[in-house]
């Protein structure tokens, strides 16, 4: 991962999921980050189908991901396989939602 | 909302209207309750909830205007021709909800044909609507036979069946199976038991109107069924705390169950309370702790996320306010069979409900 791509991930670390309170890089909805100015892309998903966050969170991601050097155009690529599993929360996100 | 709190207000003024079937504050009461705050509250969550559950946009959004119209202006006239005894408003109030219902329910038709994916919970809601049509026709028909003769007093049990299980029932397991499990987290339940219990209660339903006494049997089946659901989904959540949305919902399942043994045990009037102010009133106002916010958010903070600090949906909730009003509105639901002045406090907890959604509204 280059340093543009870790200043990625952490700028997605601002964006959160209202409902939880969690952000999406610790609920592992993130399932890749590519950075090569000018562009920018991100493989997502949700934790179900037809999430009334579907287009919240996708412009959410867009939004924080314009603020990196050299980004002129983020793309967002929502999918569905492999499906969100519990398993990918990460040890904090267990832990905020009383698991830990 | 408002209209919840002036049904209460008159229950409260009047509690011996509970002693007549068709007496005029009870007739405008359940009005109140059932057509004004539950159906208000069912059509208003179904616009941003339909096209979730189908995964393809509403075709035409701008119908609920119209509806809403229809509606507001309907009921209030509707409810004051109950209280003045005066038929031909009841008959134009109603008529005009009827329209404001058929368009919904035609809109909603349209709706899902265009779904993209079809499940148990989206059958749920094609019936709620069906019924949200069918009840209004069959009330207009009572209130027309009345007037113009073939009046018939066994329909009205159609009228209230179709209305409070039709309609209530089946839009709570329905939308609660799908709200539960995203407020929860709830991840692996299939939806088989869901649709089981759409067949069980949807029979059971044919079989009260036809004075069947399996039909009976089946709506305790269908009720102990969403129990079931309910804590399948509540096994496999993965936000281990539950919020105060989701404990008024689970309180309001236990007023159902209180509501079905009172039926059981033939004490009508015990179970229409238990249902009306104890399971409807908990869980449409726990789902609007849920979804109030979430609508204020998405109009005033999605635009803001991922470049700054915004507020959690909990958080713009007072969450007290809101636990004191399913309190109240419990504790004045489960007295209200044997104590009137219980009315006063399921009032207080509508207000209370009130007062913490207003807060949301100006978070």
């Amino acid at each position: 991962m280059n340093p543009l791509e870790e200043q990625a991930r952490r700028l997605l670390t601002q964006v959160y999921d209202p409902e939880l309170g969690l952000d999406v890089v610790n609920l592992g909805l993130i399932y890749d980050i590519r950075v090569e100015p000018p562009t920018a892309y991100v493989q997502m998903t949700l934790t179900t189908p037809g999430c009334p966050l579907h287009d919240s969170l996708q412009e959410a991601v867009r939004r924080a991901l314009g603020g990196l050097p050299g980004v002129e155009a983020v793309t967002v690529e929502l999918v569905w396989n492999p499906p969100w599993t519990p398993a990918r929360l990460s040890p904090e996100a267990r832990k905020a939602l009383g698991w830990g | 909302m408002g209209f919840g709190l002036w049904g209460l207000l008159l229950l409260a003024l009047h509690p011996e209207a509970l002693h007549a079937a068709r007496h005029p504050v009870l007739l405008a009461a359940s009005h109140l309750l059932f057509l004004g705050f539950g159906v208000g509250v069912l059509v208003g969550a179904m616009h941003p909830l339909v096209p979730v559950v189908l995964e393809a946009p509403l075709p035409h959004p701008s119908w609920g205007y119209p509806t809403l119209a229809l509606w507001g202006v309907g009921l209030p006239l509707q409810v004051w021709g109950f209280l003045k005894a005066e038929p031909r408003w009841v008959a134009l109030g109603g008529g005009l909800v009827l329209l404001g219902l058929l368009l919904f329910a035609s809109h909603m038709a349209l709706a899902f044909r265009r779904a993209s994916r079809w499940s148990p919970v989206a059958t749920a809601l094609a019936w709620v609507s069906f019924y949200l049509g069918l009840t209004p026709l069959l009330g207009m028909l009572q209130a027309l036979t009345l007037r113009m003769g073939f009046y018939d007093p066994e329909r009205l049990l159609w009228h209230v069946l179709a209305g409070l299980v039709g309609v209530f029932v089946l839009a709570v397991v329905g939308v609660g199976h799908k709200l539960v499990s995203m407020f929860t987290l709830s991840h692996g339940v299939d939806e088989s038991v869901l649709g089981l219990l759409l067949w069980v209660l949807n029979l059971g339903l044919l079989g009260l109107a036809l004075k069947q006494p399996m039909g009976l049997g089946l709506l305790a089946v269908g009720v102990g069924l969403a129990c079931y659901d309910t804590f399948r989904i509540l096994r496999h959540r993965v936000k281990r705390a539950l919020d105060v949305g989701v404990r008024h919902y689970l309180a309001g399942l236990a007023f159902l169950v209180l509501a079905l043994l009172a039926l059981l045990a033939g004490q009508t009037l015990w179970a229409g309370l238990w249902f009306g102010l104890g399971f409807l009133a908990l869980i449409v106002s726990g789902m609007l702790y849920k979804i109030v916010p979430f609508l204020v958010w998405t109009y005033r903070y999605a635009p803001r996320v991922g470049l700054g600090t915004v507020p959690a949906l909990k958080a713009m909730l007072p969450e007290q306010a809101a636990g004191w009003a399913g309190i109240l509105l419990g504790l004045g639901a489960l007295l209200a069979p044997f104590w009137s002045p219980a009315f006063w406090l399921c009032l207080a907890g509508g207000l209370l409900c009130a007062y913490a959604l207003e807060e949301v509204l100006r978070s």
